[in-house]
Formats: structure tokens, C-alpha cells, sequence
């Protein structure tokens, strides 16, 4: 079977409770991560840009400016979100059955790559942008896709959704599961395993990284020994994903999807695996 | 500052979200767009939906007379008011 090898060079995470990598390494290990609130730090925003960010927009860039290169070094990212800016379009809604004028703003701002568009203006990159809707394993898929077929050494992916609005909650709770019970955003700093060896100014230890591949299986059954480490099913695919990355005696994970299922396996961890410890 | 310019003031904070900026930081002289106050093509739109919800006025967008009316607030205040005296 075909897979996929790709390394996780580097990860952020935030929810309204968690923030900081050592909150989300305890959190890994079962515990229970101090509680932090706050806002998401989106001090890197132009303040004229940051207005035109809604709270899911905020929590997503803020897990992405920490990966991103300070310099004018450009990188190519992929925005994953279910539900986008489901929040706007909602309001665009009762706009419309109101008979009202729709706000320009917000209607510019409701589309799914919306939020990445302000990212790069903010950083003046013009590298590209995709914007989906859907499971980790195809948002990681499509960043390999991007990495290969524009011989880029790294993608960033970002990954993000709040709960659904109220208005909405019974149809997702029937159809695909409840949406998120609480917001997440949490990027991945990727690089494939043939580019990891450039010298091209991104060039990186192979080693500073967890490497993975990734395959598509038949979904697994309900006894399969490779149930995921935890099983919360309305706990985020890209959480599941975290803690597997954070617990290194974990070596394969499967994620479900509609059709197969995802399955993960560790081939090398170095660093910041051991730095978990 | 006459009334209406510190009332259009107020709205373009309101509408446009301005987080850190107050009547006081705007000059009714200085340039809104791209120069002086620094907003964009989307801010035009917004704010030119917010005179039409409030004041009724309207403006054809594709008009060179509507940048003038939009350059700065004396000139916006100006075109609501020839335009609240023709209708009335």
C-alpha cells in the first residue's frame, strides 16, 4: 500500500483553556494542565488587520504566527476548518431573511480562506494558500501533495473550528457527530522526509522532528487493537493527533474518516519527542 | 468640529471597528483611505452601506465624484448634508 512519509517539525495548540506546550504535555500525559484563559495572542497582526478577525480567526493565526519564518522567507500553508466562519455566514443569514443590506466586511470575510488571506497580507507572503474542509488525513495529504508539487521543504497546516452555532446544533449532532464542544486551533509545521536535507536556507536537522508515514486502511472495527489513545469522540482528530505525537510509547494511530480510515505510524522521533520526557 | 462631522467620526469607529481610535484622532481634513486614517476598499463599502442605513444617501460607486465625497470626513459630512437638504 502506498504511503506517505512527512516529519512534524514543529506544533502549537491553543484552546480557551490551553495555551502553552508544557500545558498541552501535561495535558498528553492525562493530567490536568493548570488553567490558563485569556485571549489568543495576535499581537504580530497589524492592528487595522487584527479588526478584521473574528474569534475564530484570531485563535487560528495565533497558533500560526509562532511556526511562521520572521524573516521574508516565504511559506506555502494549508487552512483546514469543518466549519469556517460558520458564525458570519449565520449572520449574513438573518441579514438576508431580514430583508437587510448584507455587511461588505463580513461577507468578504465569511468565505473558508478568508483568514488566510489576512494572514498573508499581514505578512506580505504571496506563497499559496488552500483552504478545506476536512479530516486531518486529508489535510496532511494535500500538504504533501503542495510540498511535492511545488518543491517546497516545509507547509504549515492549520487546523481550527469553534462549536457550531446553537441554531445549528441539532443537525451536526445528527449527521457527522457533534462539532467541536469547545474551540481549538493547532498548527503543524511540516516537511517531507526526501527535502529535509536542502540546503537552501530551510534546511533542518531530520532529526529535530517526529517523522511519520501515513496510509489509508480500511476503517477499523470496534475491536481493533489500534483504537485511538483516546477515544472522546468528540474530542478533535487533530487533539487525538497531538497527544499521539506527545506520547512516545505510542507508535501507530488510526483515525476514522468517512470512507477508510487514516492510519499513522512513528518511523523515527527525535528531539522533541525526547525533550517530552 | 461641527455635529455631524463628530457624528460621522463616531460611525466610521463604530462601523469599521477602530479598537484604538477615538473622535479625538481624527481629522476631519486628513484623507480616510489607503493615506492618513489607512482604510481599505471593504472599509469604503461598509461605511458606504452605514450613510445609506442612516442618512439615506447614495452614492454610485463607480463615480469620480464619490472618491471626493469619501476623501475625508468634512467632505463626507458636506455630502450628507446637501444630500439630507435635497430630500427634504
Amino acid at each position: 500500500m502506498s504511503s506517505t512519509s512527512l516529519i512534524i517539525k514543529d506544533w502549537a495548540a491553543w484552546t480557551p483553556s490551553i495555551h502553552s506546550a508544557e500545558q498541552w504535555q501535561q495535558w498528553a500525559r492525562g493530567q490536568e494542565p493548570a488553567q490558563s484563559d485569556g485571549t489568543p495572542d495576535i499581537s504580530a497582526i497589524p492592528p487595522m488587520l487584527r479588526r478584521r478577525l473574528s474569534s475564530l480567526g484570531k485563535m487560528a493565526l495565533s497558533v500560526a504566527f509562532p511556526l511562521l519564518p520572521n524573516s521574508e522567507d516565504k511559506l506555502p500553508c494549508v487552512f483546514s476548518s469543518r466549519h469556517g466562519e460558520l458564525e458570519r455566514t449565520v449572520g449574513l443569514l438573518q441579514t438576508l431573511a431580514k430583508h437587510e443590506p448584507l455587511s461588505p466586511m463580513h461577507f468578504s470575510l465569511s468565505v473558508h480562506n478568508a483568514i488566510g488571506g489576512v494572514m498573508a497580507i499581514a505578512r506580505k507572503d504571496p506563497s499559496s494558500i488552500t483552504a478545506l474542509a476536512g479530516d486531518l488525513g486529508s489535510t496532511f495529504l494535500e500538504a504533501a501533495a503542495i510540498m511535492d508539487e511545488q518543491s517546497s521543504p516545509e507547509i504549515l497546516c492549520i487546523i481550527y473550528d469553534e462549536p457550531v452555532p446553537s441554531i445549528y446544533a441539532v443537525q451536526a449532532q445528527t449527521e457527522q457527530g457533534p462539532g467541536p464542544q469547545e474551540a481549538y486551533a493547532i498548527a503543524f509545521l511540516l516537511g517531507g522526509t526526501n527535502t529535509a536535507l536542502r540546503e537552501d536556507g530551510f534546511s533542518q536537522n531530520p532529526e529535530s522532528g517526529h517523522q511519520l508515514t501515513l496510509s489509508i486502511c480500511e476503517s477499523p472495527t470496534s475491536d481493533s487493537p489500534l483504537q485511538t489513545p483516546s477515544n472522546k469522540s468528540d474530542e478533535p482528530q487533530a487533539l487525538t493527533f497531538l497527544k499521539y505525537l506527545l506520547t512516545p510509547d505510542t507508535s501507530e494511530l488510526i483515525l476514522p474518516g468517512d470512507r477508510h480510515a487514516w492510519h499513522w505510524v512513528k518511523t523515527a522521533s527525535g528531539i522533541n519527542a525526547s525533550a517530552a520526557q | 468640529m461641527n455635529e455631524l462631522e463628530r457624528e460621522l467620526k463616531q460611525l466610521i469607529i463604530d462601523t469599521l471597528e477602530l479598537e484604538d481610535i477615538s473622535v479625538a484622532d481624527i481629522d476631519s481634513h486628513e484623507a480616510l483611505f489607503v493615506e492618513g486614517l489607512g482604510l481599505d476598499s471593504i472599509d469604503a463599502l461598509e461605511l458606504g452601506l452605514a450613510l445609506q442605513k442612516r442618512y439615506g444617501t447614495k452614492g454610485d460607486a463607480e463615480s469620480e465624484k464619490i472618491k471626493e465625497h469619501f476623501a475625508c470626513v468634512h467632505n463626507l459630512a458636506l455630502f450628507v448634508s446637501s444630500h439630507q437638504n435635497g430630500d427634504r
